[in-house]
């Protein structure tokens, strides 16, 4: 006797007991909620399938990071956009599917520098027309204390004045909460040169923002 | 300096709706398909190549500018001044007026106007509106935080362009770029945050009726002034008698509700009559001497004495009564923090390091605790 037991993302097997045999316990991955590692093999095999529904799983991490490094909603979206299209067009290059989430967001963190390499130069032009609609202060949560808050506006102001691959490391590392590593992997530079860049933006934010150290490490 | 936990996203929550999952997925769809030259904001690829074109036969030029463009100064150290060195005080007057600050902020009061500066260091800037409209353009990035009083309501900046129009019956706030916080009691959540276009207008409710002139006596100091009620634990330091002078009550008036009280207080108070709106609050207190109001009506008359009558010994006694209500968490730190600065302006220095302590003990992270903390390294 087979009894289907539905749990969050997983499907298990429990298989009835013959004459004296112990139930076994199987799990299996249900179809209806593959992995990142499962979807990550089917795009690789040219499922369209897999790719929305990585897509779908992924675009709201994607979006909101691009919406606090950039702090406008139009350039996050578009960051988002193309993040997705180059990675669905490199996936042949992803030499690690377990790592596929990792490689997504350092693809998105690419792009947010050159958004910020654009619009420096459209600024420069007299052309930029855009509006920082988003700062963190925007994104904090509902439950957000107005202490808190009014300590996010004076970020913002702070942040605008770092040069913009600092203020990603600075970002990343504080905001993002990563390890040292994955801010110089996600940022596609050195250990040395991450730090380096978040000193240049902590001189800065230091002199009106206190943050504590993330505790990892 | 207040501290911010990292990883700072935990405050932070992700503003993707579906509208937008849809949108940008027929962007990757249609580039999938074979589409190569869509983009969400339909400037095509040839388009960004004579952009590219035009900006290096333009870069000569803009850079030539961006180099001799005057860069604003950002003051790091003391007060704010005009940018000739005159110190800051009192601006505005019969004519327009337009005033370039040290740090490169800019200052523009209509025919009319008068701004007050109330505190001037180098982190806060805290200046009243007393009457007419100001604009205001704070410099981004500047290490001091911004603060106008416009009667009804205050608004706190970083780095923005902003306008405050003081009006007989409103106070409008709008905002030209960036983002400022509107505090006030009458709006709701007692807080509001404006962005670039938005703009805001308190207004006095006109249905409720003012108090005329013949129902508010004159506020006059009885020779038995009444002992406060037993201070708790958020009040002043211990031994200090929180006294406030009584009110003569006029004979034939009827009780008046401690919201109408306040109300014609704040009204007799934007037309200049602040012995009027003092005696009106002094009323509020001495007929509702608690209740769920009575800390409000306190911190308000506190306000008054302290920012327009110039009578800071006054303004301390009615924060230490505002104090001694068990006031909610929020009013009880502004009060803390301004009965130190009332002490302070009342020259009671001990008063004042005992208050200024105690802040820094119970509200290490507060709103105010970057000035405590700076205010008493200076001393």
């Amino acid at each position: 006797m087979l009894t289907l037991v539905a749990t969050s993302g997983s499907v298990v097997f429990t298989a009835g007991p013959r004459s004296g045999a112990t139930s076994e316990l199987i799990h299996l991955e249900s179809p209806f909620d593959p992995s990142d590692l499962e979807l990550a093999r089917r795009i690789g095999r040219g499922d369209r399938w897999a790719e929305e529904a990585f897509y779908r799983r992924h675009v709201q991490q994607v979006v909101g990071l691009a919406q606090r490094l950039l702090g406008n909603s139009w350039d996050a979206e578009d960051v988002a956009q193309e993040a997705f299209i180059t990675a669905f067009e490199s996936w042949s290059q992803l030499r690690d599917y377990e790592r596929v989430r990792a490689w997504l967001m350092q693809i998105a963190v690419h792009k947010v520098h050159r958004k910020f390499r654009r619009r420096r130069l459209l600024r420069l032009l007299g052309l930029d027309r855009s509006v920082d609609d988003l700062p963190l202060e925007a994104l904090a949560r509902d439950d957000t204390s107005l202490e808190v808050r009014t300590e996010l506006l004076v970020l913002d102001a702070a942040l605008k004045t770092v040069p913009a691959p600092c203020k990603i490391a600075w970002m990343l590392r504080y905001v993002e909460g990563l390890p040292l590593d994955e801010v110089a992997e996600r940022c596609e530079c050195s250990l040395a040169t991450v730090k380096r860049r978040i000193a240049t933006a902590q001189q800065v934010v230091g002199r009106q923002v206190e943050v504590a150290e993330p505790g990892d490490e | 300096m207040n501290k911010l936990q990292a990883p700072i996203g935990r405050h932070l929550a992700e503003r993707v709706d579906e509208n937008a999952v849809q949108r940008i997925w027929s962007g990757v769809r249609a580039r999938r398909q074979g589409s190569l030259f869509v983009r969400r904001r339909g400037v095509p690829v040839w388009g960004w190549a004579l952009l590219a074109s035009l900006a290096l036969l333009l870069l000569g030029i803009g850079g030539f500018r961006y180099a001799h463009a005057p860069s604003p100064r950002v003051e790091a150290n003391g007060p704010l001044t005009l940018r000739a060195g005159a110190a800051l005080s009192l601006l505005g007057g019969a004519r327009a007026s337009s005033d370039d600050l040290s740090d490169g902020s800019t200052i523009r009061l209509d025919a009319g106007s008068q701004l007050e500066v109330l505190e001037n260091t180098s982190k806060t800037f805290v200046s009243a509106l007393r009457r007419g409209r100001g604009s205001f353009s704070v410099q981004p990035g500047g290490p001091r935080r911004w603060t106008i009083e416009a009667g009804l309501l205050t608004v706190e900046v970083v780095g923005t362009r902003f306008s405050v129009t003081r009006r007989e019956t409103a106070v409008v706030v709008a905002v030209e770029h960036g983002v400022v916080l509107v505090r006030s009691e009458l709006i709701t959540d007692h807080v509001q945050r404006l962005t670039a276009g938005q703009e805001l207008s308190v207004q006095l409710p006109s249905s409720l009726p003012l108090p005329g002139p013949s129902a508010v006596a004159p506020a006059e100091r009885s020779d038995s002034t009444e002992k406060a009620p037993e201070l708790g634990p958020n009040a002043g330091p211990p031994g200090v008698a929180a006294s406030l002078p009584a009110v003569a009550s006029t004979p034939g008036v009827g009780e008046s509700s401690v919201e109408e009280l306040l109300t014609g207080a704040n009204e007799l108070r934007k037309r200049g009559d602040v012995r009027g709106a003092e005696a009106s609050l002094r009323r509020a207190l001495n007929e509702h001497p608690s209740g769920p109001q009575t800390a409000l009506v306190a911190f308000t008359l506190g306000k008054l004495l302290l920012d327009s009558a110039g009578r800071p010994a006054d303004a301390a006694l009615a924060f230490q009564r505002c104090l001694a209500a068990a006031p909610p968490s929020a009013l009880a730190e502004d009060a803390l923090f301004r009965l130190a600065q009332a002490q302070s302006r009342a020259g009671d220095a001990p008063g004042a390091s005992a208050s200024a302590r105690r802040y820094q003990g119970l509200y290490p992270s507060g709103r105010h605790a970057a000035d405590v903390n700076q205010w008493l390294l200076e001393r």
